[in-house]
């Protein structure tokens, strides 16, 4: 598969064989997306990031020598792509779309519990800093390997492994309500 | 340890709220037209260009394409030609309105428009700026422009002819055509697949005709402000040219040129958009809208509206999800109903509500959910259909398929099954909220003003108008809600009530609480006697009145004085003869003695009627003599009543007469210590005393002392004088502050304090009596010692040449019989010598009881010679005489007995000298001359 990646990257990159891209980009669109989504907590945004991941990508394949899987070079793009759309992006992000569900709309709101739940969790994975963010999407969203996730990150393990108990701690002090109300439970 | 495990485990949980399924492959597939299209502009670097990377080379081309592309625009905008050929792929989409956007804001907003042809997809998403995006991909479709129904659908162009291409647009808002909603501009860009002029042209044409059917289709302005070409972020930012950034107008606008969106005129308001939406129809069947409605009535009469109310709801085939009424204190009430009615009569139940009363405010809005409807429904049957297709081939798989596969197309098939049975169950949610509309309906009576008042007034007897405030408040129809009787330190009243009486007796109630007495304060608020007259429920609301009824306060009489008596024991029968008088009675007595010093305070109690009299008693002297008093209030007129009753008191303080305490110091004399010290403590005894300290010093041949500190009841003091009189001799005494007159009470058992000095003086005699016969002395004394009880201690004879003898005597007699004894010795002979201590007062005292007296005696008898010649010439004669002769017998002694001796000794004397010189004859030392003196020596040196 990753020969495979590696061999259509190719001929993206040598014959701009169109064809060859579409595949990755089917194969690794949700990743990319689902990578995006976590960091940006937006899914408009995120769409964005992934389109411009895929066109940065498509600009920079020659450079991938599949020396690592397609994937993780794919997201380490993605990464950056993320990083670069700024935190004046990220923030715009949260500010106007992570803000709670109107609540002046009576009716009945079944879902409104869990869905304010949700983004409360959402808002505090958005309040850590990029680098702490990054490694919990990798980590926890996405669930990847902690030696892929650190190959994305271009970090080493062992740094990623301290981030992500800073961020964990982090998030623990945030969602302390919701924790200890769960551990009651 | 396990609580950390336990708040990761729960993080872990609340992160996976965050992991989500899969985006929609619609929404991805719309994201790759983008890149497909912007790939165009970004080659991919071959592996030299990715070490040396040449941008603008590559972009100039691209950048000199966008900038045509731009000026072909503007061109074709301009002409604007009506039937150009059909345009291919071009979705205008309306800015979002903020009621068809799905509830969910995170969650990716789009829907199939065309899910048939398969290939033809539409996605439009809500950008974070308000703005949309959407991109089509779409063959042989036909665009059709609607303006959106009533709950707010989406306008835009539904349709398309043919072609192949894609086209995006960035916003498109449309000209104001319902003021609900705020569409204004329409901003898009579009970009053409390639480059080349031929294309561009070409997509000018599309653009014009596009606008072109939109005015067909729309009668109102439409306007388009920006055209951007839509080039990727990167590609526009590296480009050189800044003519693809300029926003302008790309096509005139077709009525008001220039004219901005917001100055666009709203012409043609639609007169129904609910019939707008339903003839513009490129979405199929009914919209899906969920009615809401926030109602707020002022209504007159709370309960009939609510009856009303219920009759209504039944009436529409509704019911109450919630309902909460509250009746307040001023009589009014109020409710709020949460109102549930079937979509079809969702109006005119509003309509009939809105009619009951005074509308303070109103909100009513629709949400379309047409699209989210749709979209579930179109989800929902798209994986049934996959779901078929599982089954199928889970049927081939089962004829010839491996277990691992068939168990392979099993799990997808269940996570299918599970997919749309949340979907469904979603969707019924869904059902439920357009098929019921909701009314928050909230009924309120206008509120009224309740009386009310506060008295506080002076009466003369506030029990008796307490008496009076029940048949009062019945006469008023009203009640006594609280009543609280005080008593007050000076016997007055105060009364507390809290009166209710209906709205309309309050009048009434405040003319007879004004009546009860002086009005010291009062308030009243809100009374209205107009509007309680014309309010009809008024008689029902109770309004409040809190009277305070209050007697006059008067001075409580009180005082103190202070007297000195004789004693405290007098005064304190005095005092319980007085209160025994007026009745009153001891609260406190406190006594105090402190030396000499004895004080009394009295607390005495007596109804005030008596006070008066009280204070005259102890002004007249009738308990002591009066030193100071203060009296206040005291009562000059009679008093009567309960009044007459209130116990006053008065502080009294009795302090006894001070004396001085006496006091004594006094030396004794006495023959015994021993004795002395029984007879002091026989006497103690007697006075009820003690002995507080005592010390004693005897010395060796010395006086022996003792000093008593004596101390006893004042009233016996002077006895324990009297007393020390028989125990020895009284040598001084100094006694002050004895009382002369008997003293009495407590003063008496004060306790004086003397100090005594009793000094040992032991009586003896030193006697020499000259007897003529030491014999019949002798023996006369010795019978004399007998019977005076005492006895010998001593005796010494001594008898001298000359014929005269002596005796010395050491006697003991007891110094009972002492004196009588000297006297008798006296009487034996002649005394010569008399030296007698110790026969005074002490020797018949108490001390001497025991004691003995010493008695030295010399007893001698003179010679014959002496004893005959004494006094008398021929006794003086003879004396010579004797005297001679003594001196002639002293002569012819020495010569007789001493000469001789003499003698012989110068006999032997002389016969030794000789001896002497005789030999110094032998060796003539003498005969040798002078001059031969060295031979001699020489003779000696041989």
């Amino acid at each position: 598969m990753n020969q495979a990646d590696a061999e259509l990257a190719r001929r993206w990159a040598e014959r701009g064989d169109r064809a060859a891209m579409k595949t990755l980009y089917d194969r690794h669109a949700q990743k990319v997306y689902a990578f995006a989504r976590g960091m940006t907590g937006n899914g408009e945004t995120a769409l964005e990031v992934v389109q411009e991941t895929f066109l940065r990508a498509a600009k920079a394949c020659g450079r991938f020598r599949g020396r690592s899987q397609f994937s993780t070079w794919l997201l380490s793009v993605a990464r950056s792509v993320v990083f670069d759309f700024g935190r004046s992006a990220a923030r715009r992000a949260r500010d106007a779309d992570l803000d709670p569900p109107a609540r002046n709309n009576p009716g009945p709101n079944e879902d409104l519990d869990s869905r304010e739940l949700t983004e409360s969790v959402r808002r505090a994975v958005m309040r850590l800093p990029d680098s702490e963010r990054a490694a919990v999407t990798l980590c926890e969203l996405q669930e990847l390997p902690l030696a892929e996730a650190a190959a994305v990150l271009g970090w080493k393990v062992g740094r990623l492994k301290s981030t992500l108990f800073r961020a964990r701690g982090r998030l623990k002090q945030e969602l302390a309500p919701y924790i200890t109300q769960g551990a009651r439970r | 340890m396990h609580a950390r495990d336990e708040e990761d485990r729960r993080l872990d949980e609340l992160l996976g709220q965050l992991k989500e399924g899969p985006v929609s492959s619609e929404e991805l597939q719309g994201a790759w037209l983008a890149i497909e299209s912007g790939m165009k502009w970004r080659r991919p670097m071959n592996p030299i260009a990715a070490t040396h990377p040449r941008r603008f080379p590559r972009l100039v081309p691209a950048m000199a394409a966008a900038a045509v592309l731009m000026l072909a625009f503007v061109v074709g905008a301009a002409r604007a030609p009506v039937d150009g050929p059909g345009f291919g792929d071009l979705v205008l989409i309306s800015a979002q309105d903020k009621m068809a956007a799905p509830a969910d804001a995170g969650a990716p907003s789009g829907y199939v428009v065309n899910e048939k042809e398969g290939r033809d997809v539409f996605a439009a998403r809500r950008g974070r700026d308000g703005k949309n995006t959407a991109a089509l991909r779409t063959k042989g479709a036909k665009y059709e422009y609607s303006p959106g129904g009533s709950g707010g659908g989406r306008p835009g162009l539904y349709d398309a002819e043919k072609a192949n291409s894609v086209a995006w647009v960035d916003t498109v808002k449309l000209p104001a055509s319902d003021p609900s909603r705020d569409y204004k501009t329409i901003t898009f860009s579009a970009e053409a697949r390639d480059g080349t002029l031929a294309e561009i042209a070409e997509m000018k044409k599309k653009l014009s005709s596009t606008l072109a059917e939109m005015k067909k289709l729309n009668a109102e302005t439409l306007e388009v402000s920006q055209v951007k070409p839509r080039l990727s972020r990167n590609h526009a930012s590296a480009a050189p040219s800044p003519a693809p950034h300029v926003p302008k107008p790309v096509l005139p606008p077709v009525q008001r040129p220039g004219g901005r969106s917001k100055d666009s005129p709203k012409t043609d308001p639609p007169a129904d958009p609910a019939a707008k939406g339903k003839s513009a129809g490129p979405v199929r069947g009914a919209r899906k809208i969920i009615k809401t409605a926030t109602l707020a009535l002022e209504i007159p009469k709370f309960s009939e509206a609510s009856r009303r109310v219920d009759s209504l709801v039944a009436a529409h085939g509704g019911f109450y999800a919630d309902s909460k009424t509250t009746q307040n204190d001023d009589g009014t009430g109020n409710g709020y109903y949460v109102i549930r009615v079937p979509q079809a009569r969702f109006e005119s139940l509003y309509a009939e509500l809105k009619k009951l009363g005074r509308v303070k405010t109103e909100n009513a809005k629709g949400v379309d959910v047409t699209a989210q409807y749709t979209d579930m429904r179109a989800r929902i049957r798209n994986l049934e259909h996959i779901e078929k297709r599982l089954l199928a081939l889970l049927d081939e798989k089962k004829r010839k398929g491996k277990m691992s596969e068939i168990l392979e197309v099993e799990r997808e098939l269940g996570k299918r099954r599970e997919q749309i049975e949340r979907m469904q169950g979603q969707m019924r949610v869904l059902v439920d909220r357009i098929s019921l509309g909701t009314i928050h309906l909230t009924l309120s009576e206008p509120s009224r003003t309740v009386p009310g008042a506060s008295f506080t007034i002076e009466v003369k007897d506030a029990s008796a108008t307490d008496k009076a405030l029940d048949p009062l408040m019945a006469g008023l129809d009203g009640q006594v809600v609280s009543r609280r009787v005080t008593k007050r330190n000076d016997g007055t009243k105060q009364l507390d009530a809290n009166l209710k009486v209906p709205m309309t007796r309050f009048g009434d109630l405040l003319n007879a609480v004004k009546a009860m007495g002086r009005p010291d304060k009062e308030s009243v608020q809100g009374f209205n006697p107009a509007a309680i007259r014309s309010d009809p429920g008024a008689a029902d609301v109770m309004s409040t009145v809190r009277v305070v009824l209050f007697e006059p306060a008067r001075q409580k009489p009180g005082g103190t004085a202070n007297i000195e008596v004789r004693t405290l024991e007098g005064a304190a029968g005095a005092i319980g003869n007085l209160l025994k008088q007026l009745g009153g009675q001891l609260v406190s007595r406190n006594e105090q003695r402190n030396g000499s010093t004895a004080t009394a305070a009295y607390q005495l109690r007596v109804p005030r009627s008596k006070f008066a009299q009280l204070a005259a008693a102890i002004e007249a002297g009738m308990v002591g003599r009066l030193i100071n008093k203060r009296m206040t209030g005291v009562d000059v007129v009679d008093v009567d009543g309960p009044l007459a009753k209130v116990p006053c008191e008065l502080t009294l303080t009795v302090q006894e007469r001070q004396r001085q305490k006496p006091t004594a110091s006094a030396t004794l004399v006495a023959a015994d210590l021993a004795g002395a010290g029984k007879a002091i403590r026989d006497l103690l005894k007697t006075v009820d005393g003690q002995v507080t300290s005592h010390i004693e010093n005897r010395l060796p041949g010395g006086t022996s002392t003792a000093t008593y500190q004596l101390r006893c009841p004042r009233e016996r003091f002077e006895v324990l004088l009297a007393g020390l009189y028989p125990i020895g001799r009284l040598e001084n005494k100094s006694v002050s502050g004895l009382d002369l007159q008997n003293v009495e009470g407590a003063a008496a058992k004060v306790l004086c304090t003397m100090t005594l000095t009793v000094m040992e003086r032991v009586p003896g005699a030193n006697l020499r009596v000259e007897v003529s016969d030491i014999a019949e002395a002798r023996n006369s004394l010795e019978a004399l010692v007998k019977s005076a009880g005492g006895r010998t201690e001593r005796v010494d004879k001594t008898r001298r040449g000359d014929g005269s003898s002596e005796q010395l005597w050491l006697l003991r007699v007891p110094v009972t019989g002492f004196s009588e004894f000297v006297e008798a010795v006296e009487r034996t002979g002649q005394v010569k010598t008399h030296e007698v201590v110790g026969l005074g007062a002490e020797a018949r005292s108490l001390a001497a009881r025991n004691a003995y007296a010493r008695v030295r005696l010399v007893v001698y008898e003179p010679s014959p010679l002496t004893a005959a010649s004494e006094g008398t010439f021929t006794g003086t004669l003879s004396a010579a005489f004797k005297t001679l002769w003594w001196l002639l017998a002293v002569v012819l002694y020495g010569l007789i007995v001493v000469l001789p001796v003499i003698l012989i000794l110068a006999f032997v004397i002389k016969g030794l000298a000789w001896l002497l010189r005789g030999r110094r004859k032998v060796a003539p030392v003498a005969a040798v001359p002078a001059g031969d003196a060295p031979a001699v020596h020489e003779e000696h040196k041989d």
